[in-house]
This record gives structure tokens, C-alpha cells and sequence, in this order.
């Protein structure tokens, strides 16, 4: 019931290696709040976030925030820097209080 | 008393002919009367403005069924009241039950006035379409056509919209002529069968052979299985299968299609009135059962409904909090609370929220923890809430933060909390900052991860580069958030191969910042130069494709090569001086490299300790010697040859000068040729 990220150049491959890697609670959040999931993916995506499969492995806790929450925590940083850090270093977000 | 299908048609067809611009004019001038009332409905006594065929208009929009004799006799015994006032001139005394109901009478005409708005406002819009549908649900019955669910969702409109006063009943009627339809055209599709309308329902099987062959329409099968169907035992049932007269001998075999009690997971017909219970259910709680994808619809079969609807009424009678704050799209939330939560479930989060952390049903909180936590209405979920509750409280843990940025921290797994708890209290660790900084570490959501959890795996990484972590906790609290890396270990290798190591313990108070600084530093210096921050994999791959040392078929593709990076960074062990021991006993090679290039310093000060244990030197070059032992090991175990796993494993994630990595290369070709003995001296 994850097939609603291929909307996000997820492909049915990489949900299958999701569903290998997650832990069996994290993949049922994203299974019952994919409103949510869906709105912050698609704000990341129109921010230019390019790699939204390594939000979900590395950072899936962001998917549940809400978009204003979020948005309010990354207009705190430089927009490309963000960009940078999302798109090359998403493990190192932390450092920046994300 | 007219059967479903005669009920269906007899509504459909005046309708047919009466959907124009009257029903709207109707709608719209009771609302203006409506309208009129309430705004000179400012005293009591004024009740007797309102006719009696708006009141009982009204009163039809009130459900339950039973409470609308109750309330229309109050209303117009009040209205009575006032008549009588009127004309003793006498002013009008109301005691506080018929004053509540004259207030119940305005809410329930601000319901009827907007509701009519609603409908006048689409009736124009639908009016096409509704037509179309009554068309298409008449063509249905006439052609004896298949009821699609679709189809199940427009009758419902259809009765909801014609006989508003009678919905109930009527829909029990139409549902039961359809399913029945439906379940005797899908048995006819099922067996291959046709039955005969007219043939009554107690003939069973004719076993006369030669009719079978000769007239095997009149083969009444399916209307037995119907007649016997029994819903309470609905697992044992009768499958048939096709009877093919033309291929196989009827005398010998004819048993053979009927095999009886074989367990059958359900019927059509059963199918149908469950999936027609659900979508009562959906529907009552204001969701569309239809736009749910084919799992979560096949998972729901085999969900309690009675149970469920009971549920249903409670969320939405009862407890109305939580459905108040679900999101009026999100109807998987709502799914998930109406299967898997309970009355005492939902009772005791919020008893929980609002005894521990104050947190009322009127801020933004449930509403968060509602949508974007539902998961915590599980009964596990429940659980670990409230053991969890208890450990925020204990440390003053900010709540708000963790719904703000981690929100499904709340229920992680409780035992998981208390072990990284008692494991960070060893070193002195204020855990309400810990929780607040390091949320991400205490939980791990990877299922691959060979360690509890990140933060165990990263004080262990921590330990091994030589930090001391009661120090490090004793430092400014913004480093801790280095303890959230995935692969903090290849960081820190990266700094002491660029020769920062000496600096990030020139001060050991400091270390968990210094270390924090280089890697924001670093970050920036990469973002600006428009480089890779950690590792440059092409360049590496370049340099290693043709070092394969004789051995052909170890060659790598890029692929492959990628794959290989991501074994090593997935594998996310960690080394430790007993284990590196161990390899140097094992592997040779192993020992001669790390005895002929530890640095040569002959002090015992912290800081040359400390290089010692961490660095390996190449000319100019340094490399990590934990990242050395652990890529080695594990590439011996990925089945390299002794020298190709060294060189791999000494120039991992390394940014090198071309005569850098030269130099690496040739001391590791010419590893083996001399004597162990011979190559030790000449390292030294």
C-alpha cells in the first residue's frame, strides 16, 4: 500500500527495497498518514529536492511533520545550501537543526 | 407491498419526469420562508409564525426516526402555549426543557437552510448527471444487467434523494433485490449455468443423464446454492463446477462437479453485503469506500463490522474528538482508528496527553498527533505511549518538540527508549536534551542496522576514535546532534586522512564540537566549490578498475563497484583494537602494513596515542586505520584476494593525488614479493 511514491519517480523496485529496509511500524506510517507523506513529497519536490527515495530512508520523520512545520524549519537556510545538503549529504541535515 | 426491483423502478421513473426547475423553486421558496422565520425569531412567543407544513418539513431531517414524533409534539405544544398567550394577552412562561427545544428548533432550521442551499446550489450542475445515472440504473434493471459497486453508490443516491423519508427501509429492499440479482447473474457467469426465472426454487439437480445432455440450461444448480445458502455457515459451502456435456460421460462422472463442504473463503453474495456494510459505515462517518485502492479494501473483508459500527458510533456520537480532528481527506487515518483502535485506547491517550502534558482536545497538538501519528492508537502504539509518557515526564522532555519534529517518536518502541536511556545515563547525559537533539538516533527505522540503535552504534564509533563520551556530554549541547549520522565513522576517517586528527583532540573538552565545526565547514567548502562532499566515486572507480592484481575475474563493473561502496557503508560495523589484532594474525599483509606505517612516534603523550591507534602513513598521504581494518575484513569476506581487499580497502572513500594513490598501489603489488622479515625493516 506504498504504490501512491511512484507519483514521486519511485519506482516499484525501490518500494520493494523500502519495504525490506524499514521497519515493519515505519512502513505502516507511511501506509496509514500518506496524506501527509504526499503533501510534504510534494513540497520537497517543488522545492527541487531531487532524491525523494533518500528522504524517505534516511529522513522518514520529516515525512510526518506537517508542511507548515517544515517549511517554517527550512527557510531558515540558505535555499541552494539546503538544496545542496537534501540533494548530496541528507544524513548531515541534523547538523544544520533540521 | 412492492418488491425491491418494483420499488426501484417506481422511483426512479417519477423522477425521471420530475427533475426540472420545480423541485429547485420548491427548495428555494422554502428556504426563503425558513429564512424569513428565523430572523424574526427572537422571542419565544414567535414560534407561531411557523406553519405547519414547515415544521414538518423540519422535523424530517431529524434523525434518529424515533425522536422526530417526540420533538415535532413539543413543538407544537409550545407553539399551542403561545397561541394561547396570544390571546389571553398573557406573557408566555417556558420552563428550561421546551426552552432548549425552541433552541434546538433554530439549529435544526440552520441545518435545513443550509442543506437546501446546497441543493439549489448543485441541482442545476447535477441535474444532467443525475439524470443520466436514473437513466442508466433503469437500463440496468430492464437489461438485467450486472450491478456494478458503482452502481450500489448511485442507487443510494437515488433512494437518499427521492424518498429522504424513507431511506432506510427502501435501500434494505433495493440492496436486497440487487445483491440477490447480482449473486444469481454472477453464479450464471461462475457456472456457466443459465437459470430459468421461472422455475421454482425447490427443484435441485436433475441426475437424469439424458436430459442433461439434452437440455443442460434446465440444470438448476445455482438456485440451490442460493435457496441453501446459509450466512452463519458461510465456510462450509458447495462449489460447482462446469458441467462440460460434450467431453465427459454424465454416467460415470456426474458427482465429480459437485464437490461438497470444501471451504470456500467467501461468496459473492456475502462479498457484496459486506462490502455494502462497509460503505454504510464509511459513508456514515462521511468517507467514500469506493476511492480506497484493492488492498486496504481486500484487508477490510476480513474485519469485524459489527464491531466496527458500533466503533463508528461511538467516534462519532459518543467521543467526537478525534473524528473532529481528522482531516476531512484523510480517510486512511480514520480507517485505521475505526480498525485497529478501541473506546479505551482512544480514552486513555487523551487521559495521557491531558495528565502529563496538559495537552486538551483544544490545541494543535491532537490534531497533529491524530493525522500525522495515527499509528498511535494501535494497541501497540498505545502501549509504548503510555510507558513512554511516563519517561518524558520523568525528564521534563519538551512534548511540543517532538510533535513538531519527530511526531511518531511519542510511541516508539518503549523497551528500545529504556535501554538507550540507561545506556546514555552511564555517561552523564541530560536526556531530556538528548531527546530533543538526538530523537532520530534513539529510534532506529532501518531494519538492517546490526546495532540496537543509531545512537549505541555511534557512542561505540565515538569511543573507538579515541572521544571521551563522559567529556563529550559534558560539552555545549548543539554537537550532539553528530550522534544522528548515518555513517559517522567514514566522517571522521575523512578528517584525520586530511590530517585534522591531532586537531579535533587538541582539545579533548571540546572534541564533539570541533568535530561538528569541520563537518559544517566541510559541507560549505564542497556546496561552494560545487564538489562531493564525502567521497568522489568516480575517481575512485577510475583508479581501482585495473587493479586487479592478476586476478582477472575480479574486475568490476561501475555497477558493480556501487554496489560494493554501498555493501561496505551498509554494513555498518564497526572495528575494534582486539578485532584488529585478530586480522593481523590472520592476514599478513595486514600485519606488515599496519607495523611498517603506524606514525613512528616514540612519546606516550594522549595526542601521540591517539595517532598511533588512528593513523596509517603512505609518504604524505594518512589513512584511517580503523576505516583500513574494518573495509578489509569485510571485503575478505566478500571473497577478494588478500591485496586487492588491502588496496580497496586503504584508498576507500580517500581523496588522493594521482602520485598519491601510486604510491599506495606499488607498496601493495609489492607486498609478499620480498620476505616478511625484509619488508618490515625496509617499512621501518
Amino acid at each position: 500500500m506504498m504504490n501512491y511514491l511512484e507519483q514521486f519517480d519511485i519506482t516499484e523496485e525501490d518500494i520493494s527495497l523500502l519495504k525490506q529496509n524499514l521497519k515493519p511500524d515505519v512502513i505502516l506510517n507511511f501506509e496509514v498518514m500518506r496524506n501527509n507523506v504526499i503533501e510534504v513529497l510534494t513540497y520537497l519536490k517543488e522545492l527541487g529536492v531531487a532524491n525523494l527515495l533518500n528522504v524517505i530512508t534516511f529522513r522518514p520523520d520529516l515525512c510526518f511533520r506537517t508542511v507548515h512545520t517544515l517549511e517554517q524549519e527550512l527557510i531558515k537556510i540558505d535555499k541552494e545550501l539546503l538544496l545542496y545538503i537534501f540533494n548530496n549529504t541528507i544524513d548531515d541535515l541534523t547538523n544544520f537543526n533540521i | 407491498m412492492l418488491s425491491g426491483k418494483e420499488l426501484l423502478i417506481s422511483i426512479i421513473k417519477p423522477a425521471l419526469s420530475t427533475l426540472d426547475n420545480n423541485q429547485i423553486q420548491q427548495i428555494a421558496f422554502d428556504n426563503a420562508e425558513l429564512n424569513t422565520f428565523l430572523n424574526n425569531f427572537n422571542h419565544p412567543e414567535d414560534i407561531i409564525n411557523l406553519t405547519e407544513s414547515a415544521l414538518n418539513n423540519l422535523v424530517n431531517n431529524l434523525e434518529p426516526l424515533e425522536a422526530r414524533n417526540y420533538f415535532l409534539g413539543n413543538i407544537k405544544f409550545i407553539k399551542g402555549l403561545a397561541e394561547l398567550a396570544k390571546q389571553n394577552q398573557t406573557k408566555l412562561n417556558l420552563n428550561k426543557n421546551q426552552l432548549l427545544n425552541l433552541e434546538e428548533l433554530k439549529e435544526l432550521i440552520k441545518l435545513t437552510i443550509s442543506r437546501n442551499e446546497y441543493n439549489i446550489q448543485n441541482a442545476k450542475e447535477k441535474s444532467e448527471n443525475q439524470i443520466s445515472d436514473y437513466r442508466k440504473i433503469l437500463g440496468i434493471v430492464q437489461k438485467e444487467e450486472l450491478f456494478t459497486e458503482n452502481d450500489y453508490n448511485i442507487i443510494e443516491k437515488i433512494v437518499r434523494s427521492e424518498t429522504p423519508n424513507d431511506v432506510d427501509n427502501n435501500l434494505d429492499k433495493i440492496y436486497s433485490f440487487v445483491n440477490e440479482f447480482n449473486a444469481r447473474k454472477l453464479s450464471e457467469i461462475y457456472t456457466g449455468i443459465k437459470e430459468k426465472q421461472y422455475i421454482k426454487p425447490n427443484i435441485t439437480i436433475n441426475l437424469t443423464p439424458i436430459k442433461l445432455i439434452e437440455e443442460p440450461e434446465e440444470v438448476i444448480v445455482t438456485e440451490r446454492i442460493i435457496e441453501d445458502y446459509n450466512k452463519e455457515e458461510a465456510i462450509e459451502e458447495i462449489e460447482v463446477t462446469p458441467l462440460n456435456f460434450e467431453d465427459t460421460d454424465p454416467f460415470q462422472d456426474i458427482f465429480s462437479s459437485i464437490n461438497l463442504r470444501k471451504k470456500k473463503p467467501s461468496t459473492k453474495l456475502v462479498d457484496a453485503e459486506h462490502t455494502q456494510k462497509l460503505k454504510e459505515i464509511l459513508s456514515y462517518l462521511g468517507y467514500n469506500y469506493d476511492i480506497l485502492e484493492d488492498e486496504l479494501k481486500l484487508k477490510l473483508t476480513s474485519e469485524d463490522l459489527t464491531k466496527m459500527e458500533e466503533f463508528a458510533k461511538y467516534l462519532k456520537e459518543e467521543n467526537k474528538v478525534i473524528l473532529s480532528k481528522i482531516k476531512t481527506n484523510n480517510i486512511y487515518s480514520s480507517i485505521f482508528i475505526l480498525t485497529k483502535s478501541s473506546k479505551q485506547r482512544i480514552e486513555l491517550i487523551l487521559s495521557t496527553l491531558y495528565n502529563y502534558f496538559g495537552i486538551k482536545s483544544a490545541g494543535g497538538e491532537l490534531f497533529k498527533i491524530v493525522n500525522n501519528a495515527t499509528t498511535i492508537f494501535s494497541e501497540q502504539g498505545c502501549q509504548n505511549f503510555v510507558e513512554n509518557a511516563k519517561i518524558f515526564k520523568q525528564y521534563n522532555v519538551l512534548i511540543n518538540n517532538i510533535i513538531d519534529k519527530n511526531i511518531n517518536f511519542l510511541h516508539i518502541d518503549n523497551e528500545e527508549l529504556l535501554f538507550n536511556i540507561d545506556l546514555l545515563i552511564n555517561y552523564g547525559a541530560d536526556i531530556s536534551i538528548l531527546i530533543d537533539k538526538c530523537n532520530l538516533s534513539l529510534y532506529t527505522h532501518n531494519s538492517f542496522n546490526s546495532f540496537s540503535s543509531l545512537i549505541k552504534k555511534n557512542l561505540d564509533v565515538l569511543k573507538q576514535y579515541c572521544f571521551d563520551l563522559k567529556l563529550f556530554f559534558e560539552e555545549k549541547n548543539s554537537c550532539y546532534t553528530i550522534l544522528n549520522s548515518v555513517d559517522l565513522a567514514s566522517k571522521i576517517d575523512q578528517f584525520i586522512e586530511v590530517g585534522l586528527n591531532e586537531f579535533i583532540h587538541s582539545n579533548s573538552k571540546n572534541s564533539g564540537n570541533i568535530l561538528k565545526t569541520l563537518i559544517i565547514k566541510r559541507i560549505y567548502y564542497a556546496y561552494k566549490n560545487k564538489m562531493p562532499v564525502w567521497e568522489n566515486i568516480n575517481i575512485e572507480y577510475k583508479r581501482l578498475k585495473d587493479c586487479n592484481f592478476g586476478d582477472e575475474d575480479s574486475r568490476l563493473t561501475f555497477q558493480e563497484f556501487n554496489q560494493l561502496k554501498k555493501y561496505i557503508k551498509d554494513e555498518d560495523s564497526i572495528i575494534n583494537e582486539s578485532e584488529i589484532n585478530m586480522i593481523k594474525s590472520d592476514y599478513s599483509i595486514m600485519e606488515l602494513i599496519d607495523e611498517g606505517n603506524r606514525p613512528a612516534i616514540y612519546s606516550n603523550s594522549p595526542l601521540t596515542l591517539i595517532k598511533r591507534k588512528l593513523e596509517l602513513i603512505f609518504d604524505t598521504q594518512i589513512i584511517s586505520r580503523p576505516k583500513a581494518f574494518r573495509v578489509f575484513k569485510l571485503l575478505m569476506a566478500d571473497g577478494f584476494n588478500e591485496k586487492q581487499a588491502l588496496l580497496y580497502a586503504l584508498v576507500y572513500n580517500s581523496i588522493l593525488e594521482e602520485n598519491e594513490f601510486i604510491f599506495i598501489k606499488n607498496l601493495v603489488e609489492r607486498m609478499g614479493v620480498e620476505k616478511k622479515d625484509d619488508e618490515l625493516f625496509r617499512a621501518v
